[in-house]
């Protein structure tokens, strides 16, 4: 077992609040990733769940026990940190044994027993070759494999991870990936990770929690927030190559919703919706790309920018052409089959779907219903953690 | 067809004009050649001062000291240096004074490893769970004696167990403890160096293993509870494992300083007495030397101790060795 509940949970330092009331559900099994940019108080908001760090105010509960003034040896949590903090006088074994030792006072586990459960979980990370050697002996990726096994020696209630593999180079990082997250589907323990990474987020988590500021941006599954980002910040953080984000202005025009903005022009569906300054975000993948002027046959909605192309990036298995529309820049995905030369003047499309529209002064996405009954907010994500999201999504107005 | 593509390397020598890696090594390699003997003396030239230095101040009267030792001379300059073999070694050796303060060495030493690395561990322990600027605040309080010259030390704690008006005599007679003049009483005079000199090197110590404490991840610490670890069991199977280092480099001066720091104060305070009781062997040394104009049994008894500390210096390098981590 091993539900976290996290309730309005606040940490300052002086004046600055690095994490602000924040509430989160984290359920037995959840693989969850506290997502977010340098200082969005991620580690902050980790380390208080460890019991390292006193929050300023709100609970914590672990299995439905108050765990908030609980020291963390008592927590009965396991953390791998960013440095690993292998225990630099010890050997490998003794490192594994050191969380079964230091709670073996009364001596209930022999020594066999201890030993045993070291070299199990030291099989199960592929370091059994590494027992007696020094952790100043052993390379960044192996380091990084004994501190989860010294995590998963005492099959604590939940794992806390900082990051654990920022120290990794690329191509260990990518395996250690699929290492972490086959052992968490292995064990089906609850797992909070931190990191700033959208790519170990998207690829590991169950859950993520968009942290910015202190404050929760959004929480959902790693679908919910790349398919609906709740914010313009949720935009622009996931995805690479970022979504592009410009100010429009919404409007009815011959009973149809309208987007405009200068050299943007979208029809989306009929309805009605008073005038309304709002981000209009489009990732650049679901942008296409055509010269100016040519056949393609201009669907009924969507949405058309029209610019020239400034730059065209060849990433390989695609490129990445920029292009200038009414003074913003536009990123956009396509195949290498056609160069793209500077100045040339193209239009650019997107289907209606994948419109992403922002309220401009709160920042928060507006979602269509065509239940004109009930205005009320809906919020984008179902789970129990949808009380946490700052601000529920606002809903167009009909 | 299918031709095969050529790697970078082979291409390169294909076409001569261009000079890439392969082709550039030997011009690089004539470089380093031009270079090398001007570069050759540069490095020694830096160092020379210090060698120079070194030579002057430290070697050259070692080597004097060593050709002193086997003759006797009474540092009056027209007398002539007879040439004597290891008499000298041989009357040191035989001297009880030299034993009385020799066991004096040892004694002083051991006590001063409980107060200048003990007692440190303890103070700074005790004072990181002090927050802030208070912390600096005590920590320099403690290093302030430190600073203080041997000569004003002695002079402030000659006043403070003078027995007439002192203020410790006089702490002690409220407490029924007569307290007579301690630099006078052969069972108190020792104590009282100890006391004086721990007062000073208490500073030192803390300075020490503060830096050491300051140089250990917290993440140790942090790693160390959420595996279960009380704080007691924190201390002593993590942060004083770590601290090692520092302690063994602590140590290593205490031995090898305190004879010389004792000394001043045995000079001012108790003039190495009563009888023999305080004295050390660097005060011996100064008494054969300078008071008996004996430069030949002084010399003897100092390449004594230069290879009795010297064998201990090396022990200590060898565990130091052995027990830094490299923490990263």
């Amino acid at each position: 077992m091993g539900r976290l509940v996290l309730n309005q949970l606040s940490r300052s330092f002086k004046d600055v609040k690095a994490v602000d009331n924040i509430s989160l559900v984290v359920d037995d099994g959840d693989f969850l990733v506290l997502l977010g940019p340098s200082g969005c108080g991620k580690t902050t908001l980790l380390r208080m769940i460890a019991g390292l760090l006193d929050p300023t105010s709100g609970t914590l509960e672990l299995d439905g026990r108050d765990i908030t003034d609980q020291p963390s040896r008592r927590r009965d949590l396991a953390m791998v940190f960013q440095s690993y903090a292998l225990y630099p006088h010890l050997s490998v074994a003794k490192n594994l044994a050191f969380p079964l030792s230091v709670r073996n006072s009364g001596g209930k586990a022999s020594k066999a027993e201890i030993s045993r459960r070291v070299a199990e979980v030291a099989d199960m990370v592929d370091i059994g070759h590494l027992l007696e050697r020094k952790p100043k002996e052993l390379s960044g990726g192996q380091r990084q494999r004994v501190a989860v096994a010294r995590a998963l020696v005492r099959e604590p209630k939940a794992f806390l991870m900082d990051e654990p593999l920022s120290n990794l180079d690329a191509k260990l990082r990518t395996a250690t990936r699929q290492e972490l997250a086959a052992l968490h589907r292995r064990l089906g323990a609850t797992f909070v990770y931190v990191t700033h990474d959208q790519v170990e987020a998207m690829t590991m988590a169950t859950k993520i929690a968009l942290l910015n500021g202190g404050r929760l941006e959004q929480v959902g599954t790693p679908d919910e927030l790349y398919d609906k980002p709740a914010s313009v910040f949720a935009a622009g953080f996931m995805g690479s190559p970022a979504t592009n984000l410009l100010d429009a202005q919404l409007s009815t025009a011959n009973g149809k919703i309208t987007v405009m903005a200068p050299d943007v022009e979208a029809v989306l569906w009929e309805g009605e919706t008073p005038e309304r300054e709002i981000v209009l975000g489009i990732r650049p993948e679901h942008l296409t790309l055509n010269a100016a002027g040519s056949a393609a046959a201009a669907p009924s909605t969507g949405a058309a920018l029209r610019g020239t192309v400034e730059l065209a990036e060849n990433l390989g298995r695609e490129q990445l052409v920029h292009c200038r529309v009414g003074g913003r820049r536009i990123a956009v995905t396509c195949p290498r089959e056609h160069r793209w030369e500077e100045g040339v003047a193209v239009v650019l499309s997107a289907r209606a779907e994948h419109l992403h529209l922002f309220d401009r002064a709160s920042g928060r996405r507006l979602e269509w219903q065509s239940e004109p009954s009930n205005p009320s907010a809906v919020p984008t994500h179902d789970d129990g953690a949808a009380a946490s999201a700052r601000q529920p999504t606002q809903a167009l107005p009909a | 067809m299918f031709t095969e593509v050529s790697g970078p390397a082979a291409a390169l020598q294909a076409s001569p004009a261009v000079v890439g890696p392969a082709g550039g090594r030997p011009a690089r390699t004539a470089a380093l050649r031009r270079r090398r003997p001007s570069g050759t003396w540069v490095p020694y030239l830096y160092v020379l001062p210090a060698v120079i230095l070194l030579l002057l101040w430290t070697y050259w009267p070692l080597v004097q000291t060593a050709g002193l030792s086997f003759q006797d001379w009474n540092l009056i300059p027209t007398r002539p240096k007879v040439f004597v073999g290891v008499q000298k070694y041989q009357k040191v050796l035989s001297l009880p004074e030299l034993h009385q303060a020799l066991t004096n060495t040892v004694a002083y030493i051991l006590a001063f490893l409980g107060i200048s690395v003990a007692l440190p561990v303890l103070f700074a322990l005790l004072s990181r769970k002090v927050k802030g600027k208070a912390r600096t605040f005590y920590q320099a309080l403690i290093f302030v004696p430190f600073l203080v010259t041997p000569v004003a030390t002695s002079a402030v704690w000659r006043w403070l167990f003078a027995p007439d008006g002192g203020t410790i005599p006089a702490i002690a007679a409220t407490l029924g403890v007569p307290m007579d003049n301690v630099f006078r009483d052969p069972n108190a005079a020792m104590t009282s160096v100890i006391v004086i000199v721990g007062w000073q090197m208490l500073g030192f110590g803390v300075l020490v293993v503060s830096a050491g404490l300051a140089g250990i991840s917290p993440d140790y610490a942090a790693a160390a509870s959420i595996d279960g670890a009380n704080q007691r069991q924190i201390t002593w199977r993590i942060i004083l494992p770590l601290l090692s280092p520092s302690l063994v480099f602590l140590a290593l001066m205490t031995i090898l300083l305190s004879a010389q720091w004792t000394y001043p104060i045995i000079d001012l305070v108790t003039g190495g007495g009563p009888g023999n009781s305080s004295t050390n062997i660097y005060y011996l040394l100064y008494q054969f030397g300078f008071r008996n104009f004996d430069a030949g049994l002084s010399s003897a008894a100092g390449m004594l101790f230069f290879v009795g500390f010297g064998i201990v210096a090396l022990v200590f390098v060898e565990l130091s060795e052995k027990l830094s981590f490299h923490d990263n």
